[in-house]
């Protein structure tokens, strides 16, 4: 190495001390050494000058330049010929003169180009003109986020209401395998219409993968230094300043944990992340989110950025509403006990019915046999529905089918409770037996089914009360005013509509007190000595005057139910018990006016034309009705199946009716 | 004396290595030896400013080292942040001795008659200051500046061997700044492309950062800044 005595420094003057090195000038060394600091190395790079960039593009009008950092120059221009203005985007030309780097940006610029959304800065075009690589994109009349935080401090609601359409984009743009790889706020821009939109997409990738090759690096840790060199490293995934580590589209959903964090706080965290509502107040539910995203391992944060958006959603819109428990319900075990218990509650009263000729008529017998075969029935096909329906894989669906089962339950319910009603007939009976026991065959069948079905009813009853009070939200989407009303209402949680279930108890009520009074006219009948005891009588005149009460009280409590439901805009469910309540009574003396009116007029046709003796008309011409009503005579199963098809029918169009009115 | 340091030399020189192991363990030892190998020249220029000539300086400075290998630090509690002050306290104190003894000797003691003469040994030179001439230590600190710098190009050169030496030796000059020659000559030159050309130096310039920055924490103990004195020596330059 040559030493040259006493030489100026052609460059700054001073002289140069014996001994340098090379003749290098130490203050100028020194100087050039000092010059990058923060960015420890990035590529040095002086934007384009207007002029060389206007003769590049003769075929636009370039006006001014607007930002310039490390992706490049800016600059605002318009399209004279669509009268538009376009931002034309000028890569640095260090990295222009690298193998490879044509090829690479080509692919980027055409992927990114597939990406048409409308929370994604559009590309128009892309290509080299002039010795510049560039990118022309849509024009965004407005600020980046980072100038708006600046600006101004954003609500936690502000925060929260840019997040769902930047997962929508980031969403987009992960289905067409591109990653951001650089979300920050001076990346994500906000027009003067309020609409959010990313920019710089895939960017970083081209000029992380282009400033590797420039550095000359091989070891992974430089890459991904390059790569932070272009991307805020506060804003980067932890598993992008790894070298070791993949990086993919979840690095992007860390980032916007950051921005998030950003948002609300002020700040962005710090090594030990602090939870936002520890420094503003918001939800703890949003605690949660944007700890999930800022999770350190990829796995644990959010899959996808459609599922930070709905949790956001779900979080803005229930911001007062605690999560629901996450408990499934045990959906095939309490329906197959509940239907089991309709079943036998159901055949017992058809049983007593029939062998101990309750003193209601035959037509009566009908329409109650109907009734009671009918429903266990129906109970059957929604167990079996519900069982299959069980393996559901949306919530919603499992909320659907939770709502079907529980109105199933509450009529099952119902059903056992008319099977208490006669076990407690039955448990009567038996203490009335003077003389040991000696049971027919269907007693003795009958009355251990009875006292199952009471059993039976009081477990019934308590899981379907504590499973009605835990049912999650079903309600749709509301409208913004209803999130006010629900907000109003922040107090209270949501819960399961009470006047609903008192009215589903009162049924049960209803038919206790028929089948109290059937035993007292019974008993009356029976022994006319003696009169009901003192007991029996304190059950019974209750038990009456609730009864009698109970189709009128049911019925109001029903409709008054729905109209709370309604009004409350989903924190109080439970429409379809209300509904039941306030159909039942209805349509069961529907069925059962069906029924009788039915029976009846057969009998009379029947007996008008085939007994025209008992109705006094001898000299009526039969031509073709003989013909039925010997039909009728003969077939009396056949027809009475006909009359049960067309009760059913009858109860089904005017329930589906009713919901249709009440669900608008 | 720069020429024969190779990079992996540096891993093991280290000032906080001086600084924890004490006088008597050989890692400690074989550190400050090398280090003080390493500044020697701002030692001797500090020497020369001081007024003895070429040889004497010389030998004082051996025997300067000799002594702090040997002993250590005979004076005050020294700057243990850096060797650089340590090494300027050292030798000020160093030379402080030398001249009271000189004086002492002068003054009683031996008979020998010493002319006044500047040149001649031991006479203080500090007596006649010249305004415009700077003073010791600040010479001493930019001879460190130069030392330091010396170093790293060495350092840097020394990656470079063989086949990319040409390349090296017209790149250097860059590492002043863009003035130096245009990217279009430096191309033509060595056969390249423009754009290679900018990319390369770009590389050295980042490179040679690195390296400088890391000759300059040799020189620290571990809780100096490494910016902090790379800012001073840019200084001490104007």
């Amino acid at each position: 190495m040559t030493t040259n005595a006493s030489q100026s420094c052609p460059q700054c003057g001073a002289t140069i001390p014996e001994g340098s090195a090379d003749g290098l000038c130490p203050r100028c060394v020194f100087a050039k050494a000092m010059a990058p600091t923060a960015d420890g190395g990035t590529v040095p790079h002086v934007p384009p000058s207007l002029e060389s960039v206007r003769a590049a593009f003769p075929h636009l009008e370039v006006t001014a330049l607007i930002g310039s950092g490390g992706m490049g120059a800016v600059f605002k221009a318009r399209q004279p010929q669509l009268d538009r203005f376009v931002a034309l985007k000028i890569l640095p030309t260090e990295l222009a003169d690298q193998p490879g780097f044509s090829e690479r940006f080509q692919r980027e610029a055409q992927a990114l180009a597939k990406l048409s959304h409308p929370h994604i800065v559009t590309i128009y075009d892309f290509g080299h003109a002039g010795g510049f690589y560039f990118l022309l994109m849509e024009f965004i009349d407005g600020v980046n986020l980072r100038q708006l935080l600046k600006a101004k401090r954003l609500t936690p609601k502000e925060a929260l209401s840019i997040v769902p359409p930047i997962c929508e984009a980031l969403q987009c743009a992960h289905d067409h395998g591109i990653v951001h790889r650089d979300i920050k706020p001076e990346n994500l821009l906000i027009d003067r219409a309020g609409v959010v939109k990313i920019a710089d997409f895939g960017i970083a990738k081209i000029i992380a993968a282009s400033s590797a090759e420039t550095a000359g690096e091989t070891t992974g840790a430089s890459s991904s230094a390059a790569t932070l060199a272009f991307g805020t490293p506060d804003y980067a995934a932890p598993e992008q300043r790894d070298a070791s580590a993949t990086t993919d589209h979840r690095a992007d959903i860390y980032s916007l944990g950051v921005v998030l964090y950003e948002m609300l706080t002020g700040e962005r965290p710090k090594e030990k992340i602090e939870a936002p509502s520890k420094r503003v107040q918001v939800d703890v539910r949003i605690d949660e989110i944007v700890l999930r995203a800022l999770e350190v391992k990829p796995e644990l944060r959010f899959a996808t950025a459609t599922e930070f958006r709905t949790q956001v959603e779900a979080a803005t819109l229930a911001a007062h509403i605690p999560p629901p428990s996450g408990a499934w319900f045990p959906l095939r075990r309490v329906s197959a006990a509940l239907t089991a218990t309709a079943f036998f509650a159901g055949f017992i009263p058809l049983f007593f019915v029939l062998d101990f000729g309750f003193p209601i008529g035959n037509p009566g017998i009908a329409a109650l046999g109907t009734m009671l075969i009918g429903l266990p029935i129906i109970m059957l096909g929604v167990h079996a529905w519900c069982a299959r329906a069980a393996t559901a894989a949306s919530p919603d669906q499992r909320r659907q089918v939770r709502r079907v089962f529980l109105v199933g339950a509450t009529v099952a319910g119902i059903l056992a409770a008319v099977g208490v009603a006669a076990g407690v007939f039955f448990l009567l009976a038996l203490l009335e037996e003077r003389g040991g026991w000696n049971p027919a065959p269907d007693e003795a069948v009958v009355v251990p089914l009875a006292w199952i079905a009471m059993l039976a009813l009081s477990w019934a009853a308590a899981v379907l009360f504590r499973t009605g009070g835990r049912m999650p939200d079903g309600a749709t989407e509301p409208s913004q005013d209803r999130i006010d009303e629900t907000a109003r209402n922040s107090d209270n949680p949501p819960r399961f509509s009470r006047a609903a279930i008192i009215g589903a108890c009162w049924v049960p009520m209803t038919l206790f007190s028929f089948v109290a009074v059937a035993i007292a006219t019974y008993q009356v009948r029976g022994d006319p000595a003696t009169g009901p005891e003192w007991w029996q009588l304190a059950i019974l005149i209750p038990a009456l005057i609730l009864g009698v009460a109970g189709p009128f009280g049911t019925t109001i409590l029903g409709w008054v139910a729905v109209a709370q439901i309604r009004r409350s805009a989903g924190r109080i469910h439970g429409l379809q018990l209300a509904l039941f309540d306030g159909l039942v009574f209805p349509l069961m003396t529907l069925s059962g006016v069906i029924a009788l009116a039915g029976v009846a007029m057969a009998k009379m046709f029947v007996d008008f034309y085939l007994n025209p003796s008992l109705m006094g008309h001898p000299n009526i011409d039969p031509p073709l009705h003989p013909k039925v009503a010997f039909w009728l005579s003969q077939n009396t199963g056949l027809a009475a199946l006909l009359l049960i098809i067309a009760i059913v029918a009858a109860n089904i169009f005017i329930v589906r009716a009713v919901m249709r009115a009440v669900r608008k | 004396m720069q020429s024969n340091h190779t990079p992996g030399n540096f891993m093991s020189t280290h000032w906080t290595l001086v600084l924890r192991a004490n006088a008597s363990s050989p890692e400690g030892k074989a550190a400050l030896s090398d280090l003080c190998e390493a500044y020697y020249q701002p030692v001797f220029v500090f020497l020369r400013r001081m007024g003895f000539d070429a040889d004497t300086a010389r030998d004082h400075a051996h025997s300067f080292f000799a002594h702090l290998l040997q002993r250590g630090f005979p004076g005050p509690d020294p700057d243990r942040g850096r060797f650089r002050s340590y090494l300027l306290g050292a030798v000020k104190y160093f030379v402080g001795d030398l001249l009271d003894h000189a004086r002492r000797e002068k003054r009683g003691g031996g008979v020998e008659h010493e002319s006044l003469d500047q040149n001649h040994d031991g006479s203080p030179a500090l007596l006649i200051v010249d305004p415009a001439a700077l003073s010791a230590p600040v010479l001493f600190d930019r001879e460190w500046a130069v030392t330091v710098m010396n170093r790293a190009v060495a350092a840097l050169a020394a990656e470079h061997q063989g086949g990319t030496a040409a390349q090296f030796e017209m790149f250097c000059p860059w590492l002043m700044g863009d003035a130096v020659a245009t990217h279009a000559e430096t191309a033509k030159a060595l056969g390249m492309t423009e754009g290679a050309v900018k990319v390369a130096v770009h590389r050295l310039r980042k490179r040679f950062r690195e390296l400088l920055r890391q000759e300059i924490a040799h020189t620290l103990s571990d809780d100096a800044d490494v910016e902090d004195e790379l800012r001073y020596l840019c200084s001490v330059h104007g």
